[in-house]
């Protein structure tokens, strides 16, 4: 039987980064791996946002999505990583703190929910990693990308904190690196790799534009610096954070990086043959055109 | 970031989260979706998916939130 998952696109895919959700469907459909439209998932409600008006209400809010993939007996599947550790650490939380769990119940019987934990929580790139496994996958790419030379930048909630996300080293990963090398191209080592785009409140936030310039600048000199011929994200907010901050850059600097910033999807798209309009990389603001050329 | 909910509950919080939170409450995203943002969308062949998540997870979301959000969200 297929293996299905309950897809959790998460806001910015949903409303700004279509492309993320293009390779995603077209990847998991090549894979032979079904995933459901779930109409009752909302936003999932970011800790570092919605948790600090009101801690318990925060988290009832984040919960009741749980709610929702344990009630369809499926795993959520995320797109972001930001979905992805709010989620995490509310799972931790909830079967962590008896007291804190029985306060955010309270509040989720007026939905007439019930929390059970049966639902795991995964990512695009930890469910390819585990449940597909690399062996597995080396086998099905039939395109390796031996051309491309490609720096990984994991995502700050896909690494940290271990406490609840517990898929790789949070200093020195190394999975993203090894998913990378499965697709034929090459993952080079750059200082930033594990470092933050902060995402959550800058040039869409509107937070700090200049911590987001900085931080852009300092990715993208490191993958530069390190000859890579496009940066693989795990993550459309730091899709967004970096291609905006590379068109800004450009803007304000006269620097022009060229770098292409994929999602892994898109990647192992590609190594899966995929079509690049299929996964929505015309969608790009940083037009990947110059790494498809050395692929053709 | 129990401090941060003490701050809030005296009032004191930046505009721009909670012009997030009201977003959340009245659409159920935090980001919009517009309706040409929704068409844009399906010319992608992708689903459509509305200008708010569905009236049963809206509602669901709006229950908690009056309960555990009980002050300021109507005003300004």
């Amino acid at each position: 039987m297929k293996q299905e998952y309950a897809l959790f696109p998460g806001c910015v895919t949903s409303a700004r980064e279509f492309s993320c959700e293009l390779s995603t469907r077209a990847v998991f459909k090549a894979l032979d791996m079904k995933l459901r439209d779930v109409e009752d998932f909302s936003c999932c409600m970011p800790a570092c946002l919605v948790h600090s008006f009101d801690y318990v209400t925060g988290l009832a809010l984040t919960s009741r999505n749980l709610c929702v993939a344990d009630k369809l007996g499926l795993d959520i599947l995320t797109i972001c990583v930001s979905c992805y550790g709010n989620f995490m650490r509310a799972k931790h939380l909830l079967e962590e703190d008896r007291f804190l769990r029985k306060k955010v119940e309270e509040l989720l019987v007026l939905t007439g929910r019930t929390y059970t934990g049966k639902a795991k929580i995964k990512h695009v790139v930890t469910t390819v990693y585990e449940d597909i496994g690399l062996r597995n996958l080396r086998k099905i790419v039939t395109k390796p990308l031996k051309e491309i030379k490609a720096a990984p930048f994991y995502g700050c909630h896909l690494i940290r904190p271990q406490t609840y996300v517990n898929f790789d080293d949070s200093e020195f990963p190394a999975k993203l690196d090894q998913l990378i090398a499965a697709t034929g191209a090459t993952s080079v080592y750059h200082k930033e790799r594990a470092g933050c785009c902060i995402g959550c409140g800058a040039f869409l936030g509107g937070v700090s534009e200049l911590a987001s310039f900085r931080l852009a600048t300092g990715i993208l000199d490191s993958a530069k610096e390190a000859g890579a011929d496009c940066i693989v994200v795990t993550c459309p907010y730091c899709l967004l954070e970096l291609e905006m901050g590379e068109l800004k850059i450009a803007r304000e600097t006269g620097k022009a990086y060229n770098l292409p910033v994929l999602h892994y999807m898109d990647l192992l798209g590609l190594s899966l043959g995929l079509n690049p309009k299929e996964l929505g990389l015309d969608l790009h603001r940083v037009k990947a055109t110059p790494l498809l050329e050395k692929i053709k | 970031m129990l401090t941060r909910n003490l701050a809030v509950e005296r009032g004191k919080f930046p505009e721009r989260p909670m012009s997030l939170i009201k977003q959340i409450v009245k659409t159920g995203r935090t980001l919009e979706v517009t309706q040409a943002r929704d068409l844009r969308r399906a010319s992608l062949g992708l689903p459509k998916i509305g200008e708010t998540v569905s009236k049963r997870a809206l509602d669901e979301i709006q229950k908690i939130a009056k309960k555990g959000f009980p002050w300021r969200l109507d005003e300004k």
